[in-house]
């Protein structure tokens, strides 16, 4: 591992950032500064995810929030109706997410469709699986589910203290940062890498396209589901209009585009930056703060997209190259 | 089931249908001048909405009277939009351009939030539950008037729609930027220009689908996401993408069957007909009803 390898030098950076966040959030006495740190990890964590399929898949998909709905919905009835540890729930949460994601790239990727379809059938999914979990007595209809946590537990995932959240929540980042590291150092990344630049070329090097697609929306899901389990345990509240939000959604590939969603830590330097500032917004404004919080990430938004395509990691990226002259 | 009741659920879906073949026909014409989704079109809806609800409160303007008005200010907003932020977003790739009209659509949301609070509103207009109400088959059939005029004032827009595409220089340039941008172009056709008008027409287009429907829903600022996306994009997909006719088409059978897939899964599941039935078209009908033909 070297610092020269731009790729090697942001999981050196994502490391040290994560180190500080638990530093930070140990250290700190305010559960409230706890409560967003974790939060901000999750939304990092599912930007990262959506990442590999978004970004270094070029696939848009959209329709993200599907997936971290699942992965909350499979740990709260199992561990509510069932009893079963959160720790087996997220690993469940993955591989239910992940079929999910065989089954819309199977539906989707057929006849070689235009992508205008998959982007809009991912988007109607997440619509109606809203629709079909609020009116399904078994989910708990709009009511939700309420976790209940009594004592610390961590065999159960149960804490009374937000502290030990933060480090689990910290520890499921780091995972998806190495299956993201591992990735693109793979052959799988490369052959995603080259579907994404020209799906035709690489289709004539002998890829796959298809196949390389589902399995990046597979990988991508699954990661997704799990964090969308672990999230679930940390409120121990949820209901499908939160879950399935669109504006979640967005506000998560936001933190993904705007960071640079072809990078290992612009996912992660997009959702830092969005989540407080969301909070601080909050404090200025008070009750039309989310309005405006609105009206601001829809703008930026656009800027970014606009202004900066590849996010502010290509600015790092270039001062890189700069720094350490090659590669 | 009964007769009259049959009739009645497919009478309901057919108004139902009528909003939508309008919603529908704004974002197909959309895309097939731009080649843009417009995300943010839902939300156009909801503005027009709102709109009615002001020009209600403010003016004493009931929503059929505000409803010109709503088009002209809405077409207006929207040509501005997409000078500001689709014109520019042309030349980047799909994915830019996609997460700009969700740009779009949320910063829409946050605004309508700010200027008309968060909660469910409604147009009071004083015969709002009126009924009409007939015998058929033995049994009573009753539509509301509001969805009544809806549907009907939505089926004449859309075909005069139609007439001004199919007939008028106007129409005949966005069809032909439809076909071909680069050659409309050289056959002097401004395209840009042609582009402002499409997006301000589309978007105008759904807010006037929103003032119709203003005093049958209440309305907060995400009810076009929840009661309408899914829809739309549905039926143009089904009516094949930028088929303005296929848009027509879709919008009814849509209509009709959510209102059929309600009364055997519970009228809250209309939406998840429609989710079916776009796994229906994608697996069997990929290319939609009219086979790839673009108008």
């Amino acid at each position: 591992m070297k610092m020269s390898n731009w790729l090697d030098w942001q999981l050196i950076v994502s490391g040290i950032f994560i180190a500080a966040i638990a530093a930070i959030g140990v250290s700190s006495t305010s559960d409230y500064v706890v409560q967003i740190l974790v939060l901000a990890t999750i939304y990092a964590a599912v930007a990262l995810s959506w990442s590999i399929a978004g970004g270094l898949g070029g696939l848009l998909l959209l329709g993200f929030i599907s997936f971290y709905g699942i992965g909350a919905y499979t740990n709260g009835i199992l561990f509510t109706k069932y009893g079963i540890s959160p720790w087996i729930n997220i690993v469940l949460a993955a591989g239910f997410a992940g079929l999910l994601g065989w089954l819309i790239a199977a539906v989707t990727l057929r006849y070689e469709l235009s992508e205008d379809y998959f982007a809009m059938f991912t988007v109607g999914l997440s619509q109606a699986l809203k629709i079909v979990l609020l009116n399904s007595e078994y989910f708990g209809r709009a009511t939700g589910i309420y976790i209940t946590i009594v004592k610390d537990d961590w065999a159960m995932m149960s804490f009374v203290s937000r502290k030990p959240y933060l480090l689990i929540a910290l520890l499921i980042l780091v995972v998806i940062i190495a299956a993201s590291y591992w990735i693109q150092r793979s052959t799988f990344g490369f052959r995603l890498a080259a579907v994404r630049q020209n799906s035709r070329a690489a289709e004539a090097l002998g890829i796959n396209p298809v196949k390389t697609k589902i399995q990046a929306i597979i990988v991508s899901g699954a990661l997704g589901g799990s964090v969308g389990a672990f999230y679930s345990q940390f409120v121990t509240f949820i209901d499908p209009k939160q879950v399935f939000s669109l504006a979640t959604n967005f506000e998560m590939l936001l933190g993904a585009v705007l960071g640079g969603r072809l990078t290992l830590i612009g996912p992660i330097l997009g959702a830092a930056t969005l989540k407080p500032l969301q909070d601080v917004l909050r404090g200025v404004f008070g009750g039309e703060a989310d309005a405006l919080y609105l009206v601001l990430y829809g703008a930026l938004l656009i800027v970014s997209c606009l202004a900066l395509p590849k996010g502010i990691a290509f600015y790092i990226e270039k001062w890189h190259r700069k720094r350490y002259g090659n590669s | 089931m009964t007769t009259a009741l049959a009739i009645q659920l497919l009478l309901l879906g057919l108004l139902q249908g009528g909003i939508y073949a309008l919603v529908a026909c704004g974002l197909t014409l959309i895309y097939g001048v731009m080649k843009v989704v417009n995300f943010a079109h839902a939300e156009f809806l909801t503005l027009g909405m709102f709109l009615a609800i002001t020009a209600f409160q403010l003016f004493g303007l009931n929503p059929y009277t505000a409803a010109p008005f709503i088009f002209a200010i809405v077409f207006i907003l929207g040509a501005i939009a997409q000078q500001i932020v689709i014109r520019p977003a042309l030349r980047y790739p799909q994915i830019n351009q996609m997460l700009i009209t969700i740009g779009l659509s949320i910063l829409l949301v946050g605004m309508m939030q700010l200027l008309w609070g968060p909660n469910n509103q409604v147009v009071k207009l004083s015969w709002a539950r009126a009924t009409f109400d007939f015998e058929i088959a033995g049994g009573e059939v009753s539509l509301s008037y509001v969805r009544l005029i809806a549907a009907v004032v939505a089926v004449a827009v859309a075909g005069l729609a139609w007439w001004i595409l199919k007939y008028t220089r106007t129409g005949n340039a966005m069809r032909a930027a439809a076909q071909n941008p680069l050659a409309a172009r050289l056959m002097g056709i401004n395209v840009s220009r042609i582009n402002l008008l499409t997006f301000g027409f589309g978007t105008g287009l759904a807010a006037l689908s929103g003032a119709l429907i203003s005093p049958a829903f209440f309305v907060n600022p995400t009810f076009g996401t929840d009661y309408f996306i899914l829809a739309a994009f549905v039926i143009v997909v089904l009516g094949t993408m930028g088929n303005f006719v296929g848009a027509l088409v879709g919008g009814l059978i849509i209509g009709m069957a959510e209102a059929l897939g309600g009364l055997f899964l519970g009228a809250a599941m209309r939406q998840f007909v429609s989710l079916s039935v776009f796994v229906i078209v994608l697996l069997f009908l990929p290319r939609g009803i009219f086979r790839g033909r673009m108008s």
